[in-house]
């Protein structure tokens, strides 16, 4: 059995079919999507309200040969370098859920293992940060401060049996951001103490903030140079 | 990869131009096809011809703006009173301010003094106010019925119910224009409001509903003027009315033809302004009380609301000095054809294209993008509202032409979409009566309803029974193809469903890398 990774690319909302028509000619068949929102570049164009920042995250499970054949035509086709077009990062699979989850999952692929390959030390992290609604501008102000690039926000609601509160018929949740942002893995503890520092539990953002090994990356050109 | 998607890899991305290529290809289509009307077929005067095209670039330029003031300002400020409101947990608050929004928003609404104007035998003021009470009653009973957890399809059958009960006992010169209010009640600046208000509400919950019933808000509340008018059809028993047509501005050169739009643009901007400033208002309010928005995000809004602004000062000029003669001039011209039964096909040509036109069908369709995350396409909306509205365009001319009474369309219209509702995932039935109120908007009132009023005096039909109700349609079409659409998807995703099933053996166990 070969190394299997799970792959999230997050791009522009209206590249949705040219990316469905990519995932197609690679060989992958299982495609989840979901909407998000980009953080913005600038500040001032953030203000007026024109910076585009829909977005669209896909989720794939790919093995290694495909994950390297997607990152290189994400790269070569899809141009993901180019600012402001997208990234995409991989993490290695543990384990999966049986025989027809993995076909599910991965149908279409010949899973082909490229024998020996060990878990070569990760060099990138992504930082999940989860925060008050309305709170990603203090969370990414503070990231950028340390060098972070841009990130993705995702909205989310705070689940919890404990925090589950029922009105009659409806129950209440609180509405969270959650926020992903890739970086080098040097740059790692600084951001997340800038986060930590401006943005944490004592502040209006009630941001806490975690880190999770990035296998691959493609489209974060300044941070990927030296690959 | 098609050529197509490896250009668009390469665009640029700045929304604004984004807006205007979007609301060009709204507009450009109807624009083509009164084009080839007036270049062919009818000799349009070229004044009237300089002025549509001057009002299509307004338009372009109009809802451009307008959707992404809409966007950015009007969204989130509906979703987070919405969300507040709900959040608060308190039941008088949740009603007073539902009820409060509704009123409030309707009665600073253009369209609706229009309508006042047109009602025979009863006072504007009676009029607005009672349609105003409408909607705010409405939209309590929209956040009730949620909280209570009512389906959609049984408060819908009630009340549709009691409307067609009152409609035998209104006179004739009533029914048509009771049935447009709804329509023409919900117009370009409530509809947004009221839509991203239904979305706050139902983003803050966690329960499977959630995402269905935050539609279902904005047609709602369009049952509620048609009611308001019906009643006070029935207390006044008005007589019998003659409408006006305001006459037609004659142009002999181009200056002229810029005095008539500047002179426009003060009413529609005062207009704006009105139905701008309750939401204004209610947004600073809940800011101060509750929300405590970020710097950021206030000056987004602040940004937002001006450009909605701007937006839809332009659209409605250019609409009403563009676009409402050249629809009044087309009916006209092939009203009084001898084979004027073509009509019909022209009509629904007309409503086909037109639709996209109106700038809430655009929030609405980007609206269902978001809720189902990207499941149900834009373009499956708003396809299945361009096929609504060119049936409801094809009834309304064959009602004008037949002079049969707009009971014969609309009863039967809504008794088949109340029975699909009970067939159709109940999030399509809720974004189907939705999409009759949006559909229903500016465009519906300066150029389909002048178009209607023109082949009725052609004909020789009575304009207040005959001409209106054709909003009326414009409304209940909507209601019945996104159910259609509900459908569709219904079998699609079981035929899927089906595809996926394949049966495990044995017991499987987990595979480790």
């Amino acid at each position: 059995m070969g190394n299997m990774f799970y792959m999230i690319i997050i791009t522009q909302r209206e590249y949705e079919n040219t990316y469905h028509e990519f995932f197609k000619e690679n060989g992958i068949n299982t495609v989840l999507s979901d909407l998000c929102k980009g953080t913005a570049q600038k500040k001032t164009l953030d203000y007026l309200g024109i910076e585009k920042t829909e977005k669209i995250m896909f989720h794939v499970i790919a093995d290694c040969v495909h994950r390297d054949s997607i990152l290189k035509n994400l790269v070569n086709q899809m141009e993901i370098e180019t600012p402001g077009n997208g990234i995409a990062f991989t993490v290695p699979l543990e384990s999966i859920g049986g025989e027809s989850c993995l076909k599910y999952l991965a149908d279409g692929q010949e899973i082909l293992s490229k024998e020996g390959e060990k878990m070569e030390n990760l060099k990138y992290s992504l930082i999940v940060v989860v925060a008050d609604k309305g709170s990603s501008d203090i969370v990414m102000e503070a990231a950028r401060s340390a060098n972070a690039k841009g990130g993705t926000v995702v909205q989310a609601k705070e689940t919890g049996e404990n925090t589950k509160e029922r009105f009659f018929g409806v129950s209440i949740a609180t509405e969270k951001e959650m926020i992903y942002i890739l970086s080098k893995k040097q740059d790692k503890e600084s951001i997340m103490n800038a986060i930590m520092e401006k943005a944490g539990m004592d502040t209006d953002a009630h941001a806490v903030v975690f880190s999770i090994p990035v296998d691959r990356i493609a489209g974060l050109r300044s941070v990927v140079t030296e690959q | 990869m098609t050529r197509e998607g490896r250009e668009l890899i390469k665009h640029n991305r700045t929304i604004l131009l984004e807006k205007l290529k979007e609301s060009l290809s709204s507009v450009l289509p109807v624009t083509i096809i009164v084009f080839i009307l007036c270049f062919i077929f009818f000799p349009a005067d070229s004044g009237i011809m300089l002025t549509f095209i001057i009002g299509a670039v307004m338009l372009i330029l109009g809802m451009g703006l307008f959707t992404l003031g809409a966007d950015i300002a009007m969204m989130p400020i509906g979703e987070n009173v919405g969300a507040a409101i709900t959040k608060s947990r308190k039941m008088w608050l949740i009603i007073l301010a539902s009820f409060l929004v509704g009123a409030a928003v309707t009665m600073s609404e253009p369209s609706l003094t229009v309508l006042a104007q047109q009602v025979p035998g009863i006072p504007n003021m009676v009029l607005i106010i009672t349609v105003s009470i409408g909607v705010g009653l409405f939209l309590v009973f929209s956040m009730l019925r949620i909280i209570f957890r009512i389906k959609l399809s049984y408060i819908l059958i009630g009340v549709y119910t009691v409307i067609f009960t009152l409609s035998f006992f209104v006179p004739k010169e009533f029914l048509s224009v009771a049935f447009d209010s709804g329509g023409v009640s919900t117009g370009a600046m409530t509809v947004p409001f009221i839509l991203a208000f239904g979305a706050g509400t139902a983003s803050i919950r966690s329960d499977k509903n959630a995402q269905s019933e935050s539609f279902g808000f904005v047609g709602l509340s369009a049952a509620g003027p048609i009611l308001a008018v019906l009643i006070l059809g029935v207390l006044y028993k008005g007589s019998g009315s003659e409408y006006e047509l305001s006459g037609m501005a004659n142009v002999d050169n181009t200056k002229q033809i810029t005095r008539l739009f500047i002179s426009d643009i003060p009413v529609r901007m005062a207009e704006v302004a009105i139905a701008v400033l309750p939401i204004v208002l209610f947004f600073v309010i809940f800011q101060l009380a509750v929300l405590k928005l970020k710097k950021g995000q206030v000056i987004r809004i602040i940004f937002g609301v001006i450009y909605a602004y701007i937006g839809l000062v332009l659209f409605l000029t250019g609409a009403n000095v563009g676009f409402l003669q050249m629809g009044s001039f087309l009916g006209q011209e092939i009203g009084s054809l001898s084979y004027n039964w073509i009509v019909i096909p022209i009509g629904m040509m007309i409503g086909y294209f037109l639709v996209i036109a109106e700038p809430a069908v655009h929030v609405l369709s980007k609206q269902v993008v978001e809720l189902s995350s990207g499941a149900i396409p834009k373009k499956a909306i708003s396809t299945s509202l361009s096929i609504g509205v060119s049936i409801s365009i094809g009834l309304s001319m064959i009602k004008i032409l037949t002079g049969a009474s707009i009971l014969y369309f609309v009863i039967p219209g809504y008794v088949i979409a109340l029975i699909l509702s009970f067939f159709v995932p109940s999030v399509f039935t809720a974004i189907a009566i939705d999409s009759g109120a949006v559909a229903s908007g500016p465009m519906t009132a300066t150029f389909l309803l002048p178009f209607a009023i023109g082949v009725c005096l052609s004909v020789g039909g009575n304009i207040v029974v005959d001409a209106f109700g054709i909003v009326a349609m414009v409304t209940m079409t909507p209601f019945i193809t996104i159910q259609v659409l509900g459908l569709y998807y219904k079998f699609k995703l079981k035929a899927a469903e089906k595809e996926q099933e394949h049966k495990l053996s044995k017991k499987e166990s987990i595979i480790n890398f």
